[in-house]
Order: structure tokens, then sequence, then C-alpha cells
């Protein structure tokens, strides 16, 4: 039979037999087990996430033994351990994690709260935003700890002044994020808070508030690293106690294991308060849960 | 033309298209959908070919798994089991390009550079592109609005951007969902008609489509599967009898009625199934 397709667009026409190649699209390992698939994923990210510091532990520690480095300021992570086995036994370490955690929340829980509400205010009130923003963004550029001096003159040595500080940073950093995320919010989502005649109060919890949820709770794990950064960096100088105490204490009593114990304890406070929000985040957000794995994905292109 | 004629000249449009070499074979197509406890069987044991230069369409009732088909067609999602063939034939620009449900076109690029971005994609020159966009543009009654953003468009205008994006890459396999559902009834009547000019003049693609509309799907299709409430299984293949190149006319001739009416039984009786969650 002769071809019966005319093509006026100049082409071959392409009739007969043979694929120039074909394109066969079966069930990955991800759809023949989904469930196991999550589970060895799952897995292999949290072994994967050890890598890097596993790495690092294992050069420090060979080059320690070979003297490649000074071991007076870079104790092998051995010496490292062992100081951090004495000071758990002693129960010194629990202390010191107590102690800083204990001004951590005590100014990042009311820091986080009122920033939301301020946030929430500035994002959707266009006359709160058009005063108060730019003094948050001025105040939120203040170097924290340049302040510290001066909060240490009015409140004293104690607890007052750190937790507060702790307190301002949290506070700026939460307002900005969440009020950036309600102007954010798709204009669509207000049209149907009014189509549906929401009043304001309304309007915040059931749309403005799970709007700006997730990019709320970046703010507050970015917020909690801060925290922590701020209240170590405030007991270097104004504590008897805490981890900051710590490695700032050994430092000056030239004892480089106990200040590197210090160190990777206030790594392991960061890593732990934000797995936690994470947990909290998806608790809050069931809505965002359902994410399609690997986003980004690079093949080749068809 | 007298009915023997017409009898004669259909038949001998049927032949080519068996002869037509198989463009993607279907073979016990599964999906689930596994969330938290309950999963979601949204096809089950799907099964059919289409040959080179069909024109075929997919309805059925919503939910039943026609944009997870494709999806699985176009590569994005794979089968929970089954196999599907894409034989790959011609010199087309692309093998194969989608115009999304939810149209999915960029809110950041403008217009043109929404429907230039898969040519770009594949390493065409801007200005390439974008006169490619424009031609396109043109069709889709959409000059003017070449620097205008998305936000700026109306739902239909949105949908027919989507349109254009996916034909501007000239697929061998030009997937569709329900690439009108947005429109206006007078756009997607002129659209529809638009569409079949151009099929049947350049007859060098295949095209898989989907849509709720039965004028629609008589109109472009060559055959129609008709696809169960879900979970979704083939329940009925369809060939559309009428000669090509069709007037759109065809609309009312009692042949055309006849079969839409036949369409429709068969599909009510799934629509009018309790949907169990
Ligand atoms: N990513 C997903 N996760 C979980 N379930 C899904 C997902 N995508 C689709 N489904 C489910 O699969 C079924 C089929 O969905 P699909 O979008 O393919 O339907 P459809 O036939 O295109 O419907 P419509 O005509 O309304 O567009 C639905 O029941 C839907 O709930
Ligand atoms: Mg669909």
């Amino acid at each position: 039979m002769t071809n019966p397709v005319t093509l006026d667009t100049g082409r071959t026409a392409p009739t007969q037999g043979r694929p120039a190649g074909s394109t066969v699209i079966t069930p990955g390992k991800a759809e023949l087990n989904p469930r196991r698939y999550q589970i060895r994923r799952r897995r292999l990210s949290a072994v994967l996430s050890l890598l890097p510091p596993v790495v690092l532990l294992v050069v420090w520690q060979l080059a320690a033994m070979n003297d490649l480095i000074d071991v007076r300021f870079f104790p092998p992570p051995t010496e490292i351990a062992e100081s951090a086995r004495e000071l758990i036994s002693s129960g010194a370490l629990f202390d010191h994690v107590a102690a800083t955690m204990n001004r951590v929340l005590l100014g990042y829980v009311p820091g986080v709260v009122l920033g939301i509400g301020f946030g929430l205010l500035l994002g959707t009130l266009p006359i709160a935003n058009a005063i108060f923003r730019t003094s948050v963004t001025g105040a939120y550029t203040i170097p924290k700890l340049g302040i510290f001096p001066l909060l240490l003159l009015i409140f004293g040595v104690g607890e007052t002044s750190k937790v507060l500080l702790v307190g301002m940073t949290v506070f700026l950093l939460v307002t900005i994020a969440t009020a950036d995320a309600c102007h954010a919010i798709p204009s669509s989502m207000f049209d149907v808070a009014k189509a549906f005649r929401a009043n304001y109060f309304r309007k915040l919890f059931e749309i403005v508030l799970p709007a700006a949820l997730p990019p709320i709770f970046t703010s507050l794990r970015l917020a909690m690293g801060m925290s922590i950064l701020v209240v170590i960096a405030t007991e270097f100088v104004a504590a008897d106690q805490g981890v900051g105490y710590l490695i700032w204490h050994s430092w000056s009593l030239f004892q480089p294991s106990p200040m590197y114990v210090g160190i990777v304890v206030s790594a392991l406070l960061g890593v732990i308060s934000t797995a936690v929000i994470g947990v909290v985040q998806r608790l809050c957000t069931p809505w965002a849960r359902t994410r399609r794995r690997s986003r980004l994905r690079f093949r080749k292109a068809r | 033309m007298n009915t023997q004629a017409a009898a004669e000249h259909e038949a001998l449009r049927l032949s080519a298209l068996e002869a037509a070499p198989v463009k993607v074979r279907i073979e016990g197509v599964s999906k689930i959908f596994v969330s938290g406890t309950a999963d979601v069987t949204a096809l089950d044991d799907v099964s059919f070919t289409f040959r080179e230069r069909e024109f075929i369409t997919l309805l059925g009732p919503s939910g039943c798994g026609k944009s997870t088909l494709m999806r699985i067609l176009a590569g994005l999602e794979k089968p929970s089991a089954g196999e599907v063939t894409v034989n790959h034939y011609g010199d087309h620009l692309t093998q194969l390009s989608i115009a999304f449900q939810d149209y999915s076109i960029l809110p950041w690029k403008t217009v043109e550079a929404n429907v230039a971005f898969g040519l770009r994609m594949r390493g065409q020159s801007r200005r390439e592109a974008l006169a490619t966009a424009h031609t396109w543009l043109e069709t889709m009654k959409l000059t003017g609005f070449e620097k205008a953003y998305p936000a700026q468009l109306s739902g239909g205008m949105k949908q027919r951007v989507a349109l254009a994006r996916a034909l501007a890459l000239d697929p061998a396999l030009l997937l569709l969902d329900e690439p009108f559902a947005a429109l206006d009834a007078q756009m997607r009547q002129i659209l529809q008609e638009e569409m079949l000019r151009q099929w049947e003049s350049d007859r060098s693609r295949t095209a898989v489509a989907v849509t709720h509309d039965l004028d629609e799907a008589i109109l472009l299709s060559d055959r129609i599967v008709l696809m169960t409430a879900r979970p979704g299984r083939v329940k009925q293949i369809f060939d559309v009898p009428i000669e090509r190149p069709r007037d759109p006319s065809v609309r009312y001739a009692p042949e055309f009625l006849e079969l839409r009416q036949e369409i429709w039984e068969s599909l009510r009786e799934e629509v009018m199934r309790k949907d169990k969650p």
C-alpha cells in the first residue's frame, strides 16, 4: 500500500516498522515496594549525614597521631572523648547544658510568641507596618552582643541580661520573617476570606497564620541556632556555669580538651533543638506533608 | 459522497492506521498511591496500544486516573506495576510534550518566555525560541499579551499559554490533559476547530488527550478510551468512524450524534457509580 498520509510539513513520513528507539517506563524500586523504599531512604540519609563529622574526626585523629598538627591546640579526638566521659560522669556537663538551655528557652519561647504576634500585626495591618517596619529592621541589624555591656550595666550580671538578649534576638528575627511571610500570601487566599466574610480574627487564624506557617518555621529554626549562639557568647563573659563558660574557662586554663567538648556540645544542641522544631513543624503543617520525593533530579531530557 | 464510496474511504483510512507502527504500548499498568495508612488505587491493570499518528482521547469520571496515566506516559511518574513502551520514529524536534491540567505555567516568566521555555531548555537561542513562541501565541489568540505576566491573565488565557508551550515543542507525542477545560464555550469551540485543522494538515504526530467533553472527544479522535470509575480500568474502546478531513459541522451529523449517545450511556453508568474513597 502506498503511504496514505500526506504531510505538508516537508517531513519524511515515518511510517514503516522499526522505531529509532524506544522508552520503556516500568516501576522503579520506589514503586515496587514503596514502604520499604522509604525506610531505606531515611536510613541512608541518616548514615550520609554522619559522613562529614566522621571524616573530620578520622582525619583529625590521624593527623594528631602522626604529629601533623600541634596536639597542644588540637588534641586527638580520643583525648577529647576521654574528657567528655569525665565531664559526663561527674555531672558537670549536664549542669552546663542545663544552665545554657534554661537561658535559651527562657528567652526563646517568649521571643517567638511575641515575634509571631507582632509579625502578624505588621503583616496584616498596613498602618502598623508603616510605623514599625523600619525600626524593626534597624534594631535587627544592631549587633546584639554589642549592646550586651549596656544590658549588664542596667540589669547586672544575673540571668536577666542574658535572657533578654536572647529574647530580643529571636523577637526581631521572627517578627521580620512572619511579616514577610504574610506579605507573600497569594491574594487569592485573601479573596477566599473576603468572599466568605471572615472577620479580622477569623482571617488571622484561618488564612494568614496557616499560610505563613511554613516560612515562620524556617525562621524558628534559624532563631534557635542564633539563641544558642548568643547565650554561649554571653556565657563567655558573664557566667559561672553553662556551655559558653565551659569553653572559655577551659581555654583560659589552657585545657583544650574540655573546650572542644563544649564546642561539640553546642553543635549537638543546635542539631537536636532544630530537629525537635522540625517535628513540631510536621505536626503543625500536615497539609505540607504530601511532599514528592526528589523534587530536583537531573536526568537526560527525552 | 455515496455510502459505498464513503465506506471504502473509511476502510482505507482504518487500514492505514492498522498499518502504522505502534507508538505506545501500555501493558497491565497499575498505580497505587501510598500515603500514610490509606492507599489509593488510581489505575488498575490498564492495557491498550495506540499507533503512530492516532489521536486518542481518554474519557472517564473524575478521579479515575486519567491525569495519572498521562503523567506516567510523560515519564513524570512511574507505574506501580506494568510497563509502558513509547517508540520513537521520525524527526520531530522533541519526542514528547505535555500540557498540564493545572497549566503549571511559571508565574515569574512572561507569557512569551513561558511558551519559549521548552525550546530554550532544548538549547535554542532566545531569538529563535521567541519567534516560534510568537506564532503559537498568535494561533492561541494571545497577541498583545507577549510581555504580560501570568497573574495578569484570565484562567482561559493561562490555559492557552500552557497549550502553546506544549505545541511549540513540535512533539512526536503530544499529551493534552483537559486542554480546553478552562476556556469559555466559544473559545473552546474555536480552538477545537483550530486543533482539528492543524491536526489534519500535519498528520505526523500522535496525541493523547483527556477531556470530559464528548463532542470534543469525537470531533478530534480516532479512538476513544473509556475508563471506569476509580480504580480506573479500560471499560470500552470506541472507534470513531468519521472520515477525515472532518468538517466541524460533522457535530450535527446523525452518525456523530449516535456515537455520542452510545458513549454517553456507557460513561453515565460509571459516573453514577458510588465513588468509594
Ligand atoms: N500525588 C498523589 N497522591 C495521592 N493520591 C493521588 C495523587 N495523585 C492522584 N491521586 C489520586 O489518584 C486518583 C486519580 O487521580 P487523577 O488526577 O489521575 O484523576 P483524573 O481522572 O485526572 O480526574 P479529573 O478528571 O478530576 O482530573 C484520585 O483518586 C486521586 O485522589
Ligand atoms: Mg485530571
